[in-house]
């Protein structure tokens, strides 16, 4: 069922009636972060770091048959596993995989400023480390192409869902800073404020980065080694050569089975021994300006109505893909949702107008619904990115900590649109453009400087009235009902509509 | 002799039932409007037009509709209040004014015996305003679907044609059969080769009976070419 006004309004306000008793908190002692949830909160001062494989995604597309999709797969879960093992050998939380990126936090000793950002630091280091080893044992796939971001201060923390499909989600700028930081410049890099805050032998390997920012040097091996063994972090390029190794023993490809996808896409059932190939358009949707808002909330109760919002948004999201046009909601990332929609298979012009309409659904309920029901969010608006491709749907990690995962161009590149463009925009691939129809195609324009396709303030009511114009262009005849408080009308006959006399004005 | 106080539509017995079922018809096509007394005592409507998309987007269009002397044999009137549409001839408003322009007055589609007729006017300020909004989403976009031509007589012009079958440039030599001034076993001037009376004679004469005579006369030296016709509205 498509985007429908009403619908939205009664999702939204049902939303925010549950949404009533939400508790913030200061994190000042130690929690177990699974006991967040959508309604018990937390401020939680930690480093974010994100590790991201540039190539990892893209690498889909070179594997032009189910063998090769098979070493991406067992690639991307011995890798995931790898760097779960490093997260823990240097203190830190695996919040999220998100595709070939990974989202850790670094929060313990609580408050301690120093040596929250070292692990972050060590937490960087490691992994580019970690890329080499991969590369080498991998020697079939092209070497990866590691990068890495991290910011530190306060973030809200919060959890979503129910079991099986909980994700843990941070609102505020270390968290979408350290994220922002992997679009840019040299590979690893780093906030001022990490600078700042971490010890002087790991300062020592900050940086100027020439192309803006700071950047993280590469230490030497014998410098790294020095820092493992100050900072007691058991991780050696040895150790992780071995257990990658006893980890592709223990997932063989012959095991990672990869069938085509000709029903929709159940993600909880998928698991290394179970993933989906499919076309399919990626969607991601980011809520512009929410981490300023969120910024800005410095009291409890300025924060409890922000996460009111944002629980209502995400919620809201979620809805219109899932539901109104029959997608799949990937993830939650943070501020950020990603949708994936597959259906009918391989008919790339029915998924890519389905998610295309999507995105203009979520502009719609954000700007029409969202925005007047909560004032907050006048500041804010929402992002979106849309491409196709060839996709590999998978879930990582084990019980309690798994990610759904998508892999492919198609979902770069999507992320890569919703990026560069701004609120209230929407930046489509070349790809989907020249899937969907006519009637879409027209409020696309294309834009240099965002490489994509972008359409501004599309929303539900201007395909609405568009679609009004050009049947009344066309000499159709215009249908009228009794809707509530008004009249309904449009070009299409319907249940209740009666026709109403061609039109005739003059003068 | 006491004055010469003339009894306004909504004070006789039928006018007050007239506006009474007005009342009922308003409230239920559109609640957001309401009557209210204007300075002179005389009832309007004002308030909101309600307008629902297909997707169910709400527009709400502030609106006054007046009711002439003449209510409800003369149709009533609408305006629109407030900047939301630009007021010209583009988005056919009465130039210079907020009052809509819904139809020329030979095709109305204003029924005055109707008791449901505000209901169908209403339903058809309905269709201009969701026209008007499909030109403010889309900007640049002319008056979507059929319309007339800017001011009376082109607009006139265009219906004749629409009348008489007849492309506009021939219209002109109809001139003489509109002022009423064609015998009836003349020759067609539309060169059909038939007599007149077998030909456009009735529907000339129907368009004439509901052409005022001040407009009919504007739009034959119209059709002669001479200046100074009736301007637009």
């Amino acid at each position: 069922m498509p985007w429908h006004y009403e619908q939205s309004m009664e999702r939204v306000q049902k939303h925010l009636t549950n949404l009533d008793d939400i508790e913030v908190e200061r994190l000042d002692r130690e929690m177990d972060l699974e006991n967040l949830s959508e309604k018990t909160c937390r401020q939680i001062y930690g480093a974010h770091a994100y590790i991201d494989v540039r190539n990892l995604s893209a690498l889909v597309n070179e594997m032009d048959d189910d063998d090769g999709r098979r070493h991406v797969i067992q690639a991307t879960h011995c890798y995931q596993r790898e760097v779960a093992r490093i997260a823990d050998a240097v203190g830190a939380v695996r919040v999220q995989f998100q595709s070939a990126r990974t989202h850790l936090l670094i929060y313990r000793p609580i408050r301690n400023a120093t040596q929250i950002a070292g692990k972050a630091l060590l937490a960087q280091l490691v992994c580019d480390r970690f890329g080499d080893v991969f590369s080498e044992t991998y020697a079939t796939l092209p070497d990866l192409h590691v990068r890495s971001g991290s910011d530190i201060g306060d973030a809200i923390g919060t959890r979503n869902g129910v079991q099986g499909d909980r994700e843990l989600l941070f609102l505020g700028a270390p968290a979408n800073h350290a994220a922002k930081l992997l679009a840019t410049g040299s590979d690893r890099r780093v906030s001022v404020a990490m600078r700042r805050a971490l010890p002087e032998d790991l300062a020592a390997f900050v940086e100027d980065d020439p192309e803006g920012g700071l950047r993280l040097r590469r230490p030497t091996d014998t410098e790294f080694t020095k820092l493992l063994e100050n900072y007691a972090v058991s991780w050696s390029a040895e150790g992780s050569r071995e257990r990658l190794e006893a980890d592709r023993r223990a997932f063989p490809l012959s095991k990672a089975a990869i069938s085509s996808a000709g029903v929709k896409i159940d993600f909880d059932t998928l698991s290394f021994t179970n993933n989906k190939f499919a076309a399919g358009a990626t969607l991601y949707g980011d809520v512009s300006g929410f981490t300023a808002y969120i910024d800005g909330a410095t009291t409890t109760a300025a924060q409890r109505e922000a996460l009111k919002s944002f629980h209502a948004v995400r919620k809201e999201m979620a809805k219109v893909v899932a539901d109104d046009f029959d997608g799949i909601r990937v993830q939650y990332q943070g501020d950020r949702v990603q949708g994936f929609f597959h259906m009918p298979p391989d008919d790339r012009t029915r998924f890519s107008e389905d998610a295309v309409r999507a995105a203009v659904g979520l502009q719609s309920s954000f700007e029409l619904i969202l925005k007047v029901l909560r004032p907050d969010l006048a500041t804010t608006g929402i992002a979106v990115g849309v491409s196709e491709g060839d996709t590999i749907a998978t879930k990582l990690g084990e019980y309690g900590h798994r990610d759904r995962l998508c892999l492919g161009t198609g979902v770069l590149r999507a992320e890569r649109n919703e990026e560069r463009v701004d609120r209230r925009e929407i930046g489509i691939s070349q790809n989907v453009r020249d899937n969907v129809p006519a009637e879409l195609r027209t409020f696309f324009t294309w834009r240099d400087s965002a490489g994509c396709y972008v359409a501004s303030a599309l929303d539900q009511n201007v395909l609405d009235l568009a679609e009004g114009a050009r049947d009344l262009n066309r000499g159709k005849p215009v249908f009228v009902r009794s809707a509530g408080a008004g009249m309904g009308i449009s070009t299409r006959p319907g249940t209740g509509t009666r026709r109403s006399p061609s039109p005739s004005h003059g003068g | 002799m006491v004055g010469d106080a003339v009894t306004r539509w909504f004070e006789t017995p039928a006018g007050r039932a007239r506006l009474a079922h007005d009342e009922e018809v308003a409230r239920h096509h559109q609640p957001g409007l309401r009557y209210e007394a204007g300075a002179d005592g005389a009832p309007h409507l004002v308030g909101v037009v309600r307008i629902v998309t297909v997707s169910g987007i709400p527009h709400e269009i502030g609106t006054t509709i007046e009711f002439p002397e003449g209510y409800p044999i003369d149709e009533p009137l609408a305006f629109e209040v407030g900047t939301r549409f630009p007021h010209d001839p583009d988005h056919h408003f009465f130039q210079d004014t907020q009052r809509v322009c819904l139809w020329l007055d030979v095709a109305s589609r204003w029924r005055p015996h109707d008791p449901d007729a505000l209901a169908e006017f209403i339903t058809e300020l309905g269709t201009f305003y969701y026209r008007l909004l499909q030109m403010e989403s889309n900007p640049g976009m002319p008056f979507p679907g059929p319309s007339f031509a800017h001011g009376w007589n082109p607009a006139y012009r265009e219906h004749l044609a629409q009348v008489l079958r007849m492309a506009p440039g021939q219209i002109p030599r109809m001139r003489h059969a509109l002022a009423g001034n064609l015998a009836r076993r003349a020759w067609c001037p539309c060169r059909s080769n038939r007599r007149y009376e077998h030909c456009h004679r009735d529907v000339v004469g129907q368009f004439r009976s509901r052409m005022s005579p001040e407009r009919l006369r504007n739009l034959i030296a119209d059709l002669r070419g001479d200046s100074g016709t009736l301007m637009p509205s």
